[in-house]
């Protein structure tokens, strides 16, 4: 058998023609491979063809959006648009009421006359149709909850992973759809996982040669950073990135500590590709863990184990440490502890605020309508999830290097992280929550939700008519609870 | 959001409901991708749980009032139930007034809210169990107990001397709303 099928190869080698289709297919993968991303991968991209990319990706989804919306007119979908014509009045008185019901709600009663000296008050049933609504409303849309879970697009990007219409539209949409995910699948997706195992290979070179270089050569920091930046730059570019750096005069220099908040598992690969950082976070184990190590060998970098993360006293003692050390590299840490989907800003756990040196506070955003970059560590695997983004067109964000920080001497760490918090929300856009990160995996701690109920009662009963409590909550405590 | 679940709500099943709620499609498929969101399990179902797992929700003195209210038939809602549900909170237009959404519905639900032992009546236990809870835990019970029994009084129940039977009805708690704004005070935009 072996001899018959090497046989039948022997027997297409004399007459030549059918090899030849496959040496052109093989020079040619490889030229566009070199030429189209290795190349501009190493001398950092050339940033017009991209941009080209992404414009006419962009048309296409408007394209996209119109035949859609063409289609929505001819299978009558049209009977919404008329409903809300009709209506707008009402929706605004609707949206009036619900405004003042968030500002102060009266009661319903009215004063009789002649009636000063009685002490009962009336009530009136409908007097909880505030705090009523105010539950169905938060049913209906939390502000909480849906920050686990990818936003919605306003157009859609041809990706069956954010199908927002259950309906056959057109035909045209399913050939377009059809050629975007070969485009995708059969053509992106090879060249990105060549250009990421290239990633990998250059690491490690780039290893070697540090490890075997005297760190005591004067370029020999220069060295390092070019060539570490070049291990993420490849990353990156192995997911297509298109990413636009603001402010890099506040970069983030020695000794000191970079924060930024945290939406997928690239957001250190993505800073890493502009300065040189010491990572912190958990040992893993496999392809990660293996990175990790490799990357141990040429810098400090901070690690734990799997139990030791818990104990924040340590994590703020090696961070101490590392600060305090001479020369180090910046430390980059995303306070929030888990990945939110890039809408809002998250509470901010306080341990990184409470070591007394710089914090440099970085804004990240991404345009998700290319890229779902939020890593939804319930729903999918992180094999899965590099997946997605492997076979998306093109990751799309913004950085901003904001102005460093220092805590005040009259400040505690908790006023501190807010203040950045509140600093970064805004200029990413985002949306600035007090809401634990941690909420994802586990319920609200019953302290937290007793403390926050009784400020919604004590809020509500100001305006009631019912008998208040002679002791009102303690207030103070609400701010070091949260 | 939940977007391969928005996939298996069929068009006739879009249909039918748009015809018994009056939401839009639009408005329905963002309910279903809600409805999808909060099923955590993926059973098709929803739970109280899965109700108290709202962080805001959870904190609202009334939640526990408002999920019974939810739940009144059955111990699990699908989504043509959920969405029929929040369907009394839309606003009334003209034109698209289902029998959830109108002002009977509206009060209906209300009245469901106050009923704790679910007899079809409010008794004196009922609001004291409702407006305790709403008040918080260490309540003077007089003055409460004055507050409720005005209440009753002015809904036209029957005082008689045995405390155990004042009762308050359906329709004498409509008739105490006659003057309120229900369709106001009881919707919202979706």
């Amino acid at each position: 058998e072996c001899h018959g099928s090497l046989g039948k190869f022997t027997s297409f080698a004399p007459r030549g023609l059918p090899m030849l289709p496959r040496i052109f297919i093989l020079v040619y993968w490889l030229s566009t491979f070199v030429f189209g991303f290795l190349v501009p991968a190493f001398l950092g991209g050339t940033l017009t063809l991209r941009r080209w990319y992404i414009k006419n990706v962009h048309r296409l989804f408007v394209y996209c959006d119109n035949i859609i919306n063409e289609r929505k007119h001819l299978l009558g979908f049209d009977n919404e648009s008329e409903e809300e014509i009709s209506s707008e009045e009402e929706e605004e008185t609707i949206r009036r009421s619900t405004r003042q019901r968030k500002r102060k709600h009266l009661p319903s009663y009215v004063e009789e006359p002649g009636d000063q000296e009685e002490v009962t008050p009336s009530f009136g049933f409908c007097d909880i149709a505030p705090l009523v609504m105010n539950g169905i409303s938060t049913i209906r849309d939390d502000q909480v909850t849906t920050r686990f879970y990818a936003q919605e697009k306003r157009l859609w990007n041809m990706l069956t992973r954010t199908s927002i219409h259950p309906v056959f539209m057109s035909h045209r949409l399913n050939i377009i759809w059809f050629l975007s995910l070969v485009w995708r699948w059969g053509w992106l997706l090879p060249m990105r996982i060549l250009v990421f195992l290239a990633a990998l290979g250059w690491l490690c070179l780039a290893t070697v040669i540090l490890v075997i270089l005297p760190r005591s050569l004067p370029w020999y920091e220069k060295c390092y950073e070019w060539m570490i930046c070049l291990v993420f730059k490849l990353v990156t570019h192995s997911f297509s990135a298109m990413v636009k750096f603001h402010n890099p005069e506040n970069k983030a220099k020695n000794g000191g500590i970079c924060v930024a908040n945290h939406t997928s598992p690239l957001d250190a690969a993505i800073l890493s590709y502009d300065n040189c950082y010491s990572m912190i976070g958990q040992r893993h184990g496999g392809l990660l863990g293996l990175c990790q190590k490799i990357l141990d060998m040429t810098n400090a970098h901070i690690w734990f184990e799997r139990g030791e993360s818990k104990d924040r006293q340590m994590v703020v003692n090696r961070l101490t440490r590392h600060c305090s050390t001479g020369n180090t590299l910046p430390v980059l840490i995303f306070p929030e502890g888990t990945c939110i989907n890039n809408t809002s800003v998250m509470m901010f756990k306080k341990g990184s605020f409470e070591i007394d040196t710089v914090i440099y506070p970085v804004a990240i955003k991404y345009d998700t309508l290319f890229t779902e970059a939020f890593w939804n560590s319930s729903e999918q695997s992180f094999v899965q999830y590099l997946f997605m983004m492997l076979t998306s067109w093109a990751l799309v964000c913004d950085v901003w290097y904001l102005p460093p920080m220092r805590r005040l001497p009259n400040e505690n760490a908790i006023a501190f992280a807010n203040r950045v918090k509140a600093l970064i929300a805004q200029k990413g856009g985002l949306v600035d929550l007090q809401w634990d990160g941690m909420i994802k995996r586990k319920k609200l701690s019953e302290r937290i939700r007793t403390t926050l109920m009784d400020l919604e009662r004590q809020h509500f009963l100001e305006s009631s008519v019912l008998p208040r409590n002679i002791s009102h909550g303690n207030l103070s405590t609400l701010t070091s609870v949260l | 959001m939940g977007s391969k679940t928005s996939s298996l709500l069929r068009p006739d099943e879009v249909q039918a409901l748009t015809e018994k709620t009056g939401f839009t499609t639009r408005e329905i498929i963002r309910l279903y991708n809600r409805f999808a969101c909060l099923d955590k399990s993926r059973s098709g179902f929803l739970r109280r749980e899965d109700l108290q797992n709202i962080p805001e929700f959870s904190v609202n003195p009334l939640c526990n009032r408002v999920i019974e209210a939810f739940f009144w038939e059955s111990d699990e809602v699908n989504f043509t139930q959920f969405a029929t549900l929040l369907s009394t909170f839309r606003p009334i237009r003209s034109r698209t007034v289902k029998e959830f959404n109108n002002r009977d519905g509206k009060i209906k639900f209300l009245f469901r809210l106050y009923d704790v032992d679910k007899d079809g009546k409010l008794s004196k236990e009922d609001f004291h169990e409702v407006l305790a809870g709403l008040v918080g835990t260490t309540v003077q019970d007089k003055e409460m107990e004055k507050v409720i029994m005005r209440a009753i009084c002015e809904a036209g129940a029957d005082i008689n001397d045995d405390d155990e039977e004042i009762f308050v009805t359906f329709e004498q708690f409509k008739k105490t709303l006659n003057h309120v704004d229900v369709e106001t005070r009881l919707s919202m935009p979706f």
